[in-house]
């Protein structure tokens, strides 16, 4: 049976947020290094650690504009005319120190959607996404930062240990980060469905089945 | 003598026309065809004005025949059934999900490093292709290796010249296209009979490491010092891994070969069953194992189906290039060195001729200088020759946008030619000088 965006959406906002944080964990490379009780204990501390980020910038810079918090912070944000690569779309990509490029396609997709449109504005999207790509700016900024001091030991050889940070962490963070300035009404998670949508609903479905699997 | 020059000048023409051919994109099939009725018709015309020694005593039928019939036959021959069969075991790795497993396990070593991660990767995709051979097995490893570099914050341009590189250094170590490689230059030197992948293994080994260390280098150059986060929707593949055990697979052929002296054929189809069988995929009835076999050779069949057309229209304007070879002589003989050392530095200088299927390149306009230096040098030894022809082959034609996976892998990850060959140019350069100096180090005593 086909389900329309609407539907999903309404079932993807009752989707908690530990099995949000599970699913993030699916797409990491490191997710059979981790078992799924110090998992859960992971996502809690990402979500607190990427609340009160947005907590501390909402009272640093007096707005909760990802915009104005991009101007304020001195990050160059750049409209790119690129979008899905292979089976992969691309929505935003942050590279240090201060460069922001958000993919205008999945967005104009989007915004010549009539479904999608009823259920989320372009502005929305962009705040969100943008929301996002602040995280990780501030997550280089700050050394002391949960998620980039929350290791694991990949290997052992002989007292020589190799420790690596978690990637899924850091996206949970930053999607908490984005929530907390946008008040949007289920995690920025959802964008993965929402936005893959309109490049394959096929596909996009089966993103969100994966995801009903965490609840 | 005239008319020799005036052909040879024409065929050098024709040198640049196939380059433009090769970077406009068009069929390579098509364009080796057209090639080898072009110099075949330049040879028979210059043969009737003045006639020389390659086309003494042949009829046109005899000349069309050795071009047309006896080219793709030999090649057919000494070539394709270990293409079929290299095509074969490929098609076990992935389907046995041996290649997807040990690229997971190389990811769970380095974590969330990408120069770590990235390296690792590329060493492990040159391992499997020292066996695995065809677009197809290409394909079914880029889409799990491209999407974690891109995940690690790569970027697409960086990603997909690591990976195209590391297939590069692992061709080094590739058994079939050594045969294919020997098979060519046997055509035109009957000595290179006797060159084994054994005498060749140590120089295709350096070749890879070096290889492999000069893309590793430009990429993590190339890179920004602090990892880049991307935000992007994807779905997922299977996750099932491969018993430890049958990991070795990657390597079998290669050990049964350099170790054992087994035939190449052979050695692909055992180590093809020991990797049935140790990933649990050997089950079932008789009829139901057979059907298995089955698909997964016409599977790799398809892998290398288009390759397959080109390389047999590629073996016509290799003997085609047998009788342009006195004009190109005529032009260029008194070119060619005779000293070791220079001829290791014009091969270093000239190595970007390789790019595009140019003079350089065995499997593109090369046969003819090569048929050109054999003829001005008939004593030089196979053990020095083969790898400096082999160098400026293998390091360009695999970096090129003219190979196959190259073209395919810039459109899947969107990067524009010009990004990828600000890089692959070059590197492919730097390659060529450190082997050429490093087989005139090694077998340059011998010339």
């Amino acid at each position: 049976m086909s389900l329309t965006l609407q539907e999903m959406v309404v079932q993807l906002s009752k989707i908690s947020p530990i099995s949000w944080g599970m699913y993030a964990f699916s797409r990491d490379p490191l997710k059979n290094k981790i078992d799924d009780a110090t998992k859960k204990e992971m996502i809690e501390k990402a979500i607190d650690c990427g609340i009160k980020k947005a907590q501390w910038v909402i009272e640093t810079y007096k707005t909760n504009n990802p915009i104005e918090i991009a101007n304020q912070l001195g990050l160059q944000v750049n409209s790119v005319c690129k979008g899905q690569v292979a089976d992969r779309v691309l929505f935003a990509l942050f590279t240090p120190p201060n460069t922001i490029d958000i993919m205008e396609e999945p967005i104009e997709k989007a915004v010549s959607s009539l479904e999608t449109m009823n259920i989320i504005s372009k502005e929305t999207i962009y705040n969100l996404i943008l929301g996002h790509e602040i995280f990780h700016f501030l997550e280089e900024e700050d050394e002391s930062i949960y998620t980039r001091n929350e290791k694991i030991v990949l290997w052992n050889f002989f007292g020589i240990k190799n420790r690596s940070t978690i990637r899924a962490l850091s996206e949970i963070a930053g999607m908490y980060f984005s929530l907390t300035l946008t008040s949007f009404v289920c995690s920025p998670f959802a964008l993965d469905v929402i936005l893959y949508y309109n490049y394959n609903t096929k596909e996009s479905i089966k993103i969100y089945n994966d995801i009903l699997q965490f609840s | 003598m005239t008319i020799n020059i005036i052909i040879g000048i024409i065929m050098i023409l024709s040198f640049l026309g196939l380059a433009w051919y090769c970077v406009k994109g068009y069929n390579l099939m098509i364009g080796f065809f057209i090639m080898a009725g072009f110099w075949t018709i330049l040879a028979l015309v210059g043969n009737a004005i003045s006639p020389v020694d390659s086309m003494q005593g042949k009829d046109i039928i005899d000349v069309l025949t050795y071009v047309y019939a006896d080219g793709p036959a030999g090649y057919a021959k000494s070539i394709l059934v270990n293409v079929f069969f290299g095509a074969f075991f490929g098609r076990i790795l992935i389907e046995t999900g041996i290649a997807a497993t040990l690229i997971r396990k190389v990811v769970e070593l380095g974590g969330d490093k990408p120069r770590i991660t990235m390296s690792l990767l590329c060493i492990v995709t040159a391992v499997i292709f020292m066996s695995m051979t065809g677009i197809g097995p290409v394909i079914s490893i880029a889409v799990i290796v491209l999407p974690i570099m891109l995940s690690l914050g790569i970027p697409s341009p960086i990603a997909l010249f690591s990976f195209m590189g590391s297939i590069m250094a692992g061709i080094f170590g590739n058994i079939v296209n050594f045969k294919q490689y020997q098979a060519i230059y046997e055509g035109f030197n009957s000595a290179a009979a006797s060159y084994t992948y054994s005498d060749w293994f140590q120089t295709g080994l350096i070749g890879m490491v070096v290889s492999l260390v000069v893309v590793l280098t430009v990429s993590n150059v190339m890179m920004n010092k602090k990892a880049a986060h991307a935000w992007a929707a994807t779905t997922t593949n299977n996750n099932e891994n491969a018993p430890a055990i049958s990991w070795i697979s990657v390597i079998l052929p290669v050990v049964g070969v350099v170790a054992f002296d087994l035939p190449i054929i052979l050695g692909f189809i055992l180590s093809g069953i020991y990797a049935v069988i140790t990933t649990g995929k050997f089950k079932g009835t008789y009829a139901d194992i057979c059907r298995f076999f089955a698909k997964l050779f016409t599977d790799g069949a398809i892998d290398v189906a288009p390759m397959i057309g080109f390389l047999l229209t590629l073996a016509m304007f290799n003997n085609a290039a047998t009788f342009a070879a006195p004009y190109f002589t005529a032009i260029l003989g008194n070119f060619v060195p005779h000293s070791a050392l220079i001829l290791c530095i014009v091969f270093a200088v000239l190595t970007p001729l390789g790019f595009f299927r140019g003079p350089m390149n065995l499997v593109g306009c090369g046969t003819a200088i090569l048929a050109v230096v054999i003829s001005t040098l008939p004593n030089a030894p196979v053990e020095f020759l083969y790898p400096l022809f082999a160098i400026t082959t293998v390091c360009p034609q695999h970096l090129d946008i003219t190979q196959s996976w190259v073209a395919w892998g810039l459109g899947y990850t969107k990067v524009s030619s010009k990004d990828y060959m600000k890089m692959s140019i070059p590197t492919g350069w730097v390659i060529g000088v450190i082997l050429c100096a490093i087989v005139y180090l090694l077998y340059g005593g011998l010339m």
